[in-house]
């Protein structure tokens, strides 16, 4: 017998049920895209040798102490005085954490050279090169004379890292290494600071602010290739809620809330797409063509892969947004591989110039410089090294790999076509983010319609849709990320750098958990906190002076990653997507 | 020596807890010594000589307002120096008899504070130069008054440990070559003389800061005949220099005493405004012109210039450039041939910015400061805010402004203000979540401001809500015209709004760095370095384009663009329609144009000033 109350009963477990429900999905969204990727990528501390703990413990709380720089850099810029130096631009510093920045670099540097203590001869010989060049520039600032004790130091401090890498390359890592190595390291720093503001002090002139902002902008650009992987922090997060959203949703609710998210996505693309349109920020014609061309390429080069490997493929959606993160560094690094050579030529000619030489004799390594540095350079490399990808992607292909090629022909269409269109001067007609939601909305309706037509509109067809669209919908406005946290910063240019580091330090770390002989694990450790600290002093240098080409525009960098390596996974996952509703498969979002 | 693979073979030996927690703080302290070390290397600053006496002097860009027994008000500014480059700024007599008795390790490390003071009414500033040295506070020159003098030895005016019961005595030439030489004493006591008392303005608790001190000096001249007996009383405070001054020179009584700009505001002259107004332009013809300034008693001196930023012309024609140390605002005025120096001012720190008003000259500074000048070089007001204004400030006319002119300034952290043009008041102030170092824009009733990030933001001038937000891209300038706000992005982007409402009604693009963006007869004109071309603000539509340039000027209706070496009249189509050579830039070198009355000025630094314009 049916009463009042067992109505209302049965309403009551109803809304609990469905409260419940959209808890765990909630919380499992939150577990899947954030807490997992941190547990999976976090560097981790079994076996460690003696004293190694401590130092990651060290350089973490570097990190910290940086990032809490860049969060609070207003606070602190009109706490303390500003040292302001008036030329074609302004800069200016808050003089009282300036040795902070200083001994962050010096940190960074002193992780570096004790990682390459123990890996292969030509990155330890290269390292150790870097590191000598910078603390002969540090050493220089002591102009008193050739036999300066800056001078002195700085030889003296290489000469000891030399033998130390003589003495300790064919050895296991050490914690003492890393006591000598920050030692000499900061002591140069130190020396060279104090001498010169020691003699440009009784003038009136604080050199040392000067210092630290030649000694950023001569070695900031070895930040580039974190800063271009940070981009890509964003689109990772997107996709990977889209993908774990849409999963989930289908799991735990029943079959018509996925029917109803997808009817709402569907009509939240639309709704964006007519408000473009209304607002006169639609995509024009020839971006819409070449965004066409750009996905053409892909899918061409990725059926081409599959008819290499031959057997069956499988939803690799979210196996893309895994290997990727993991790749972006080394691609990045491939990016800027230029940046090497040019800051060790800047050093240089600031080197030789302290020690004598005129201006003039420098000038054709200022012109090699010039051209290193140049557009052109930077559009010719991204042209070469997308269209390496692509080769190396049909390698693997042949190998049987799989993701890996696809995302190698993801990437290296992407970055072929971005320096085509920079070197060509036809960036006004090329592909846009705009343009390629446009297309990806378009085709998504188009199949959705299609497959309702023909009866063939299937759950896993419509989860894959509902995937699709999203992904559009977040890569169209994935400033949801980076917008809020340049507001909360209160200053441009760092927010979506920020993000990114701290993102690819949490989730980016697992690289440095495995060993191998030419690079043992407690070297990868150490690298791995080196280029975090490193770029994030370097981000802490810009937004403490407030003028993002304080050092390089690590923004900027990010932008380009975000670009590069967001539009590359938006458009493989889609593929990625659109190939599982060929196929009518689910698209694999849940652990087996 | 072990390899690493016998290493590896070994068995991992156990670590007593002991040991562990040795090598953590072994790493530990080795760390936080590291760190020590680069702390206290980096923390080495210039040490403030004079002691106790240094106390006393003002800090840099300090100023106050102060009257004499006449009623007279006067505006005092201080500089803080080190090194000679304050000395290159005195007359040519009183540099060469400092430059005869400092060695040259003095020259480099010598530490100044230059005390100029300028009258409301109008008439020459003076100034006193004077060293912190081991010995104290000394007067080293005084100059731009009727009578200038040059101390040798400097006359001590307040001993390194100066206090209570202290007395100090000095004796020198006053002139060079014994022209009038000068001996001086005096003793410092307790804060006692009720007129220095009455005079400072001060209550009985800020008292306790300061000291007084009374003695007399006197000045013989080479026939050591009396020529100046000069007794005094004076109170000196701690940050604040002299504040009150009482005596008699040859029997005259003279007093000085505190006194406040705003009731001697009615004093300061009003210059009437002369248009920049091209006419006759074929006549024009191309010349130099000299940069001095004239002591009335060290007569005739040159002037230099350093330009970091460009000079500003104000509404009546008077022309304000930095002068070679870039921390001095220098007012020029054109007569007979030369650029004369009609006042200087000292706002403080280096000037980042500045900009001319009706009767009001505005610049900012890297102390933080905003800085309120009348045409006539009298500080009116300071705003100390908490960022650094990198933006130029932007005028609102009375008109707009509800009846009293206001003056829009925004800092590099976004917070947006409107300061009464007259007193510097804060009107209302709104915070951007974002830097601003572009210009604000000001019109139809807003003050308008684009964001590094892009955004622009509009605020009503009467209230300081918010009127409507857009977005551009990385703005390089902006300007309004007519009711098309024009925004030119860092990224060769131009986006065109409607004032009113935001609303984005064309963009347009354009190569290479923006050198120039300016209205001419209601069009817009962009100058790049690699073209130069003319839209129309309504619908971006092309007028006409063509070779680009290093800068451009205009009256409003005709055209002028420069190129390193040229000034190129163009018409209405764009065609060059005359030309006049100007003198070859070396590279690297900038020159700043502006538009004159009737012609062109082209400055160029540690250079005289090239005209373009009427003979």
């Amino acid at each position: 017998m049916t009463t009042e109350s067992g109505t209302r009963t049965t309403r009551r477990e109803l809304i609990a049920r469905g409260l419940k429900a959209t808890w765990l999905i909630v919380r499992d969204l939150f577990d899947h895209v954030l807490a997992e990727p941190i547990r999976d990528g976090r560097i981790r501390s079994k076996a460690w040798p003696l004293g190694l703990k401590t130092i990651v413990a060290i350089a973490i709380i570097g990190y910290a102490v940086a990032v809490s720089a860049i969060l609070f850099s207003g606070w602190i810029r009109q706490s303390v005085e500003l040292t302001v130096n008036n030329g074609a631009v302004v800069h200016s510093f808050p003089r009282a954490v300036l040795w902070v920045i200083l001994f962050l670099v010096a940190l960074a540097i002193s992780l570096l050279q004790t990682a390459v203590l123990h890996v292969s001869a030509w990155l330890a010989w290269l390292s150790t090169g870097l590191t000598a060049l910078i603390l002969v520039f540090v050493g220089a600032f002591d102009t008193s004379g050739f036999f300066s004790i800056g001078h002195i130091a700085s030889f003296v401090s290489i000469a000891g890292l030399v033998a130390l890498l003589l003495l300790r390359r064919r050895h296991r890592f050490a914690w003492w290494e890393f006591v000598v190595v920050l030692l000499l390291i900061s002591g140069v720093f130190a020396i060279g600071v104090w001498r010169s503001a020691e003699l440009s002090a009784p003038t009136g002139i604080d050199f040392a602010p000067g210092m630290l902002s030649l000694i950023m902008f001569e070695i900031g650009q070895l930040a580039v290739p974190a800063a271009i992987a940070a981009g890509l922090a964003v689109a990772e997060i997107s996709t990977s809620t889209a993908l774990w959203a849409i999963g989930l949703v289908r799991r735990r609710l029943p079959a018509i809330a996925l029917w109803i998210g997808l009817g709402l996505i569907v009509l939240w693309r639309i709704w964006s797409t007519i408000q473009e349109f209304l607002y006169g920020t639609a995509p024009k014609l020839p971006e819409i063509l070449s965004s066409l061309v750009l996905i053409g390429l892909i899918v061409l080069l990725w059926l081409a892969f599959a008819r290499l490997r031959s057997g069956a493929e499988e939803s690799k959606a979210l196996g893309l947004v895994d290997r990727l993160g993991s790749l972006s560094i080394p691609i990045a690094a491939m990016f800027s591989v230029t940046l090497v050579p040019l800051v060790i030529l800047m050093l240089g000619i600031q080197i030789v110039m302290t020690y004598g030489v005129g201006y003039d004799s420098t000038a054709w390594v200022r012109n090699l410089v010039a051209i290193l540095s140049s557009t052109t350079s930077f559009g010719l490399l991204r042209l070469i090294v997308g269209i390496g990808l692509i080769a190396a992607g049909f390698v693997l292909a042949k190998r049987g790999k799989k993701l890996i090629p696809e995302i190698f022909a993801a990437v290296g269409v992407v970055a072929s076509t971005m320096a085509i269109g920079g070197l060509a001067g036809l960036n006004d007609w090329f592909w846009t983010g705009s343009a390629l939601t446009l297309v990806v909305t378009s085709a998504g309706l188009i199949a959705l319609v299609w497959a309702a037509i023909v009866r063939k509109l299937t759950v896993q067809r419509a989860s894959a849709l509902a995937v699709i669209l999203l992904v559009a919908s977040l890569f169209n406005s994935h400033d949801f990320i980076s917008d809020p946290l340049s507001a909360l910063l209160g200053f441009t240019g760092a927010a979506l750098v920020l993000f990114g580091f701290v993102w690819s330090f949490l989730t980016d770390g697992d690289y440095a958990n495995e060993t191998s002989r030419k690079y043992p694990r407690s070297a990868r450790v150490l690298l791995y906190l080196a280029s975090s600290v490193f770029g994030v002093t370097v981000l802490a240098f810009t937004s403490l002076s407030r003028n993002p080409d304080a050092s390089i525009n690590l923004g900027d960098f990010a932008g380009i990653g975000d670009q590069l390596f967001g539009t590359a996974l938006m458009v493989a996952v889609i593929l990625a997507m659109f190939s599982d509703l060929l196929g009518n498969r689910q698209p694999v979002t849940e652990a087996d | 020596m072990e390899t690493i693979q016998q290493e590896a073979r070994r068995p991992a030996p156990k670590v007593s807890r002991s040991i562990s927690i040795a090598t953590s703080a072994t790493i530990v302290l080795a760390t936080i010594g590291a760190g020590s070390l680069v702390s206290i290397a980096g923390s080495v600053d210039t040490e403030i000589l004079g002691g106790v006496a240094a106390g006393f002097v003002p800090q840099d860009g300090e100023s106050n307002a102060y009257s004499d027994d006449a009623g007279a008000v006067f505006v005092s500014e201080s500089a803080r120096s080190v090194g000679y480059s304050d000395i290159l700024l005195l007359p040519d007599k009183v540099a060469s008899v400092l430059f005869s008795y400092l060695s040259e390790s003095d020259m480099r490390t010598i530490q100044l504070w230059r005390q100029t003071s300028t009258p409301v009414a109008g008439g020459d500033q003076t100034t006193d130069l004077h060293r912190l040295s081991s010995e104290g506070v000394s007067l080293l020159a005084s100059y731009g008054g009727s009578f200038g003098l040059v101390y040798n030895p400097p006359l001590l005016e307040l001993p390194e440990s100066v206090g209570v019961g202290f007395e100090w005595q000095s004796k020198g030439d006053a002139l060079p070559g014994g022209i009038l030489t000068y001996s001086s004493n005096f003793k410092a006591v307790a804060p006692s003389s009720q007129e220095l008392i009455s005079l400072s303005g001060l209550s009985t608790a800020e008292l306790k800061d300061c000291i007084q001190t009374e003695g007399t000096s006197t000045y013989l001249d080479k026939q050591s005949d009396p020529f100046i007996d000069w007794s005094e009383s004076n109170l000196w405070c701690k940050g604040k220099g002299k504040v009150a001054a009482i005596g008699t020179i040859n029997g005259t009584k003279v007093s000085q005493g505190s006194a406040s700009i705003e009731s001697a505001l009615g004093q300061i002259p009003i210059l009437p405004a002369v248009p920049v107004r091209w006419q006759d332009i074929d006549s024009w013809a191309v010349s130099t012109a000299e940069l001095g300034y004239l002591d009335p008693f060290f007569l005739e001196q040159k002037l230099i210039l350093a330009l970091s930023i460009s000079p500003i012309r104000t509404p009546s024609g008077t022309i304000v450039a930095l002068n070679q140390t870039g921390n001095d605002l220098v007012a020029l005025d054109y007569s007979n041939g030369k650029f004369e120096r009609k006042w200087f001012a000292h706002p403080g720190g280096e000037v980042l910015s500045m900009a001319a008003f009706d009767n009001l000259i505005v610049a900012t500074t890297s102390t933080r400061d905003v800085v309120g000048y009348s045409e006539t070089g009298v500080r009116l007001w300071t705003l100390r805010t908490a960022e650094l204004t990198l933006s130029t400030p932007a005028e609102v006319p009375a008109s707009e402004a509800g009846g009293d002119a206001a003056v829009a300034v925004v800092s590099l952290d976004g917070r947006v203000q409107l300061l009464d043009a007259d007193t510097g008041k804060v009107r209302w102030q709104r915070q951007i979540p974002a830097d601003v170092s572009a210009n604000i824009v000001v019109g139809s009733g807003q003050v308008i401001v684009a964001d590094r990030g892009g955004t622009v933001w509009a605020f009503r001038i009467s209230d300081g809500k918010s009127a409507w937000t857009s977005q551009a891209g990385e703005p390089a300038t902006s300007l309004l015209i007519g009711t098309a706000l024009i925004v030119v992005d860092q990224n060769g982007g131009i986006t065109a709004m409607d004032v009113s409402s935001g609303e984005i009604v064309w963009n347009k693009s354009y190569r290479g760095s923006v050198r120039s963006v300016l209205e001419t007869a209601g069009k817009l004109v962009v100058v790049t370095q690699e073209q130069s071309f003319e839209l129309s603000p309504d619908d971006g539509t092309l007028i006409w384009s063509g070779e680009g340039g290093a800068s451009a000027v205009t009256d409003g209706e005709s055209l002028v663009l420069f190129t390193s070496d040229e000034a190129r009249l163009l018409d209405a189509e764009g065609r060059v329609a005359k030309t006049w050579k100007l003198p070859s830039l070396d590279n690297e070198i900038n020159r700043f144009d502006l538009a004159a009355v009737d012609g062109l000025l082209a400055f160029v630094s540690y250079q005289g000033v090239t005209i373009v314009g009427t003979p």
